[in-house]
C-alpha cells in the first residue's frame, strides 16, 4: 500500500525528512512515532501528495508521489492535525464541500453513512462552529472518509480529546482496519494509543530509526527481567542467583530484579533456587516494558 | 480544471462570505451610498447647468459605479484568503485533488463575480431611479458608449485586480483587518486618481480614453495575475504561508 525508498525533503537548508525507507502493508495501522520537529508531518504531506520529495521516490496507494499527485490526493485520506472545518458552515455544507471536490456521485448518502456512523447525523444541520472538540474532530474524520479511501493518514486523531471521545474515535479508527480493510498511517504522541491500535510502529527522527511491532521494538532494546519480591530481603542473594542462565541480578530491598532470556521457563528455576536458600517467595512476574520506554530509549526525551 | 470542483468552491466560498456579517455588511453598504450619491449627481442637471458641468457631474456618477468593483471585493478576498488561515482549513483543503490553479481561479471568481454583479445591478437601479428625477433625455446622456464600455468592460479588470492585489497582501497577514487596511491602502493611489480625473476632466470621457484603460487594465491584470497563480503554489501555502 505503501513504499518509500530513501525519501527525503529538505527546505532550504534544513533537511527534513532524511532517506526514509519504509513500507505499509494492505490493511495494517502503522503507528509513526517521533518528537515534535522531527519530520512526521513533512512525510506525511509527501506521501499524501501536498508537497514533492526534494530525492528518492515513494509509491503510495498505487502512484508513484509526484506523478499524479491530483489523483493520489482523491485515492487517500488525509486527517490534519487541526481539523480545520469551517466554523460558520453546517458539519453537513462542511462535509457537502468536501464530497464534491472528491468527486464522491452519492453526495447525501455518504455523510449520512458516516455521520451516522459517528453519531452527528441529528446535528448536522449546526454550524460546527458550535460543537465541542471531540464533535469537530469526527466531523473532520467524517471529511477524510467520505470518498472511502483506502488509505488512510491520521495525525493526532485524539489530540486534546476528552476520554470518551477520544475512545470513541480509537474503537472507529480500530473498525476501519479490521473490518473494513483500510491502512491507517497514524502518526500521534500518545503512545498507549500506538501501542493499542498498531500492528507496527515506526519510531522517526529525521529518518526511520527503528520498526517493528511493540513486542519487537521492546525485546530489541531491553533484555527480559522477572522481578521477585520477597518476604525478607536475602542475603548474598546475587550468589544465590548464581545460574548459567541470570545475566544480571539487582537488589533493591527484598525485591530482585534478574535479568534473564527466557522468563516463563527459567522463573520456576529461580523460584526453586531462592526456596532452597531459605527465602520466602511473595510474588514474581516478568518486568513490562511500555513503548514510552522504547520510545525514550530510542528518540530521547527532548521535544523540538 | 475541473469545472465541478470549481463550482463546489465556488458555493462554498459564498455560503461562508454571506455568513460573515462583516463581509455583508462591506458588501451592502457601498453600492447603496454610492447608489444614492449618483442619483443625488443626476438629479443636479438641469437647464442652469451647462455642459461643462452636466460632464463633471457625468463623470462623476460614473466614477462611483468604478469604485465599486474596486472597493466590493476586498472584504471578500480578504475573508477568502485570512479566514482559511484563521480556520486552518487550508491543509484540510490542499489535501483534496483540488489543483493549485483551481483554489486560485476559486478564490478570485467567489470574490470578483458578486463585485461584478452587484456593479451591474446597482447600475441598473441608478438608471431606474433616476428616471424619477431627472428627464429621461439626460439619462440618455449617461449611456454613452464610454459609459457603458467603463461598466462593463473596465469594472471586470478592475474587480480582478482588487482582487488579487488583495489576495496576495491576505496571503501575508494572519489578521483580517490588517489584511483589509493593507489592501485598501494599497488601492488607496487607485481610488485617488480615479476621483482626481473625475473632478479634474472637463469633457466627457471618450471612448478611445476607456479603450486606453481597459488596455492598460489587462496588462495590469496579466501581472497581478502571473504574480497571484505564484502565490498559490501548494508547497508555499503549506510552507510560507502564516
Amino acid at each position: 500500500m505503501l513504499c518509500t525508498q530513501d525519501l527525503t525533503r529538505t527546505f532550504k537548508n534544513m533537511t527534513a525528512v532524511q532517506k526514509l525507507n519504509l513500507s505499509v502493508a494492505q490493511g495494517e495501522v502503522f503507528g509513526f512515532l517521533g518528537p515534535n520537529g522531527a519530520g512526521k508531518t513533512t512525510t506525511v504531506r509527501m506521501l499524501a501528495g501536498l508537497i514533492q520529495p526534494s530525492s528518492g521516490s515513494a509509491q503510495v496507494a498505487g502512484l508513484s508521489v509526484g506523478s499524479d499527485n491530483a489523483t493520489l490526493r482523491h485515492r487517500v485520506g488525509v486527517l490534519t492535525e487541526s481539523p480545520g472545518l469551517y466554523d460558520k458552515l453546517s458539519a453537513y455544507h462542511n462535509l457537502e464541500f468536501y464530497a464534491k471536490l472528491q468527486g464522491v456521485e452519492d453526495v447525501s448518502g455518504q455523510i449520512e453513512k458516516h455521520l451516522s456512523l459517528l453519531r452527528l447525523w441529528d446535528r448536522r444541520h449546526e454550524p460546527v462552529g458550535k460543537f465541542s472538540k471531540g464533535m469537530r474532530q469526527k466531523v473532520a474524520i467524517a471529511r477524510a472518509l467520505l470518498h472511502e479511501p483506502r488509505l488512510l493518514f491520521l495525525d493526532e486523531p485524539t489530540s486534546g480529546l476528552d476520554p470518551e471521545s477520544a475512545r470513541t474515535v480509537r474503537a472507529y479508527i480500530a473498525e476501519l482496519s479490521q473490518s473494513e480493510g483500510r491502512t491507517v498511517f497514524l502518526c500521534t504522541h500518545n503512545l498507549v494509543e500506538a501501542e493499542a491500535l498498531c500492528q507496527r510502529i515506526g519510531l522517526m527522527k529525521q529518518t526511520l530509526v527503528r520498526v517493528g511491532t511493540p513486542d519487537e521494538l521492546k525485546r530489541e532494546l531491553y533484555e527480559p527481567q522477572t522481578l521477585i519480591e520477597l518476604a525478607e530481603a536475602l542475603p548474598d542473594a546475587e550468589a544465590a542467583l548464581d545460574l548459567p542462565f541470570v545475566t544480571g541480578v539487582e537488589v533493591q530491598g527484598n525485591r530482585l530484579l534478574v535479568s534473564l532470556d527466557d522468563p516463563p521457563t527459567q522463573n520456576p528455576v529461580l523460584v526453586q533456587r531462592l526456596v532452597e536458600r531459605g527465602a520466602g517467595v511473595r510474588t514474581v512476574r516478568e518486568q513490562e516494558r511500555s513503548l514510552e520506554d522504547v520510545y525514550l530509549n530510542v528518540v530521547g526525551g527532548e521535544d523540538g | 480544471m475541473n469545472s465541478k470542483r470549481l463550482l463546489a468552491l465556488l458555493q462554498k466560498e459564498w455560503r461562508e462570505a454571506f455568513k460573515n456579517k462583516m463581509v455583508v455588511f462591506g458588501v451592502a453598504i457601498l453600492p447603496v451610498f454610492f447608489l444614492g450619491v449618483s442619483i443625488f449627481m443626476m438629479a443636479q442637471f438641469g437647464p442652469d447647468v451647462d455642459e461643462l458641468g452636466q460632464a463633471v457631474l457625468l463623470n462623476n456618477a460614473l466614477m462611483y459605479f468604478l469604485l465599486l468593483p474596486m472597493i466590493i471585493p476586498l472584504a471578500i478576498a480578504v475573508y477568502a484568503v485570512v479566514g482559511e488561515k484563521e480556520q486552518h482549513s487550508l491543509e484540510p483543503l490542499l489535501a483534496t485533488p483540488l489543483t493549485d490553479i483551481e483554489l486560485f481561479v476559486g478564490k478570485a471568481l467567489a470574490s470578483v463575480l458578486p463585485a461584478l454583479l452587484i456593479t451591474w445591478v446597482s447600475f441598473g437601479a441608478f438608471l431606474q431611479v433616476a428616471v424619477l428625477f431627472v428627464p429621461w433625455s439626460l439619462i440618455k446622456a449617461a449611456l454613452t458608449a464610454p459609459w457603458l464600455l467603463s461598466i462593463f468592460a473596465l469594472s471586470p479588470l478592475i474587480a480582478m485586480f482588487s482582487v488579487v492585489v488583495t489576495m496576495a497582501i491576505s496571503s501575508r497577514t494572519r489578521d483580517t483587518r490588517a489584511a483589509y487596511q493593507l489592501s485598501s491602502f494599497v488601492m488607496l493611489p487607485f481610488i485617488i486618481s480615479l476621483i482626481l480625473y473625475s473632478i479634474t476632466h472637463g469633457a466627457l470621457i471618450s471612448v478611445g480614453f476607456v479603450v486606453a484603460e481597459i488596455g492598460g487594465g489587462a496588462l495590469l491584470d496579466v501581472v497581478v495575475l502571473w504574480v497571484g497563480i505564484r502565490l498559490f503554489r501548494r508547497e508555499d501555502i503549506l510552507t510560507h504561508w502564516r
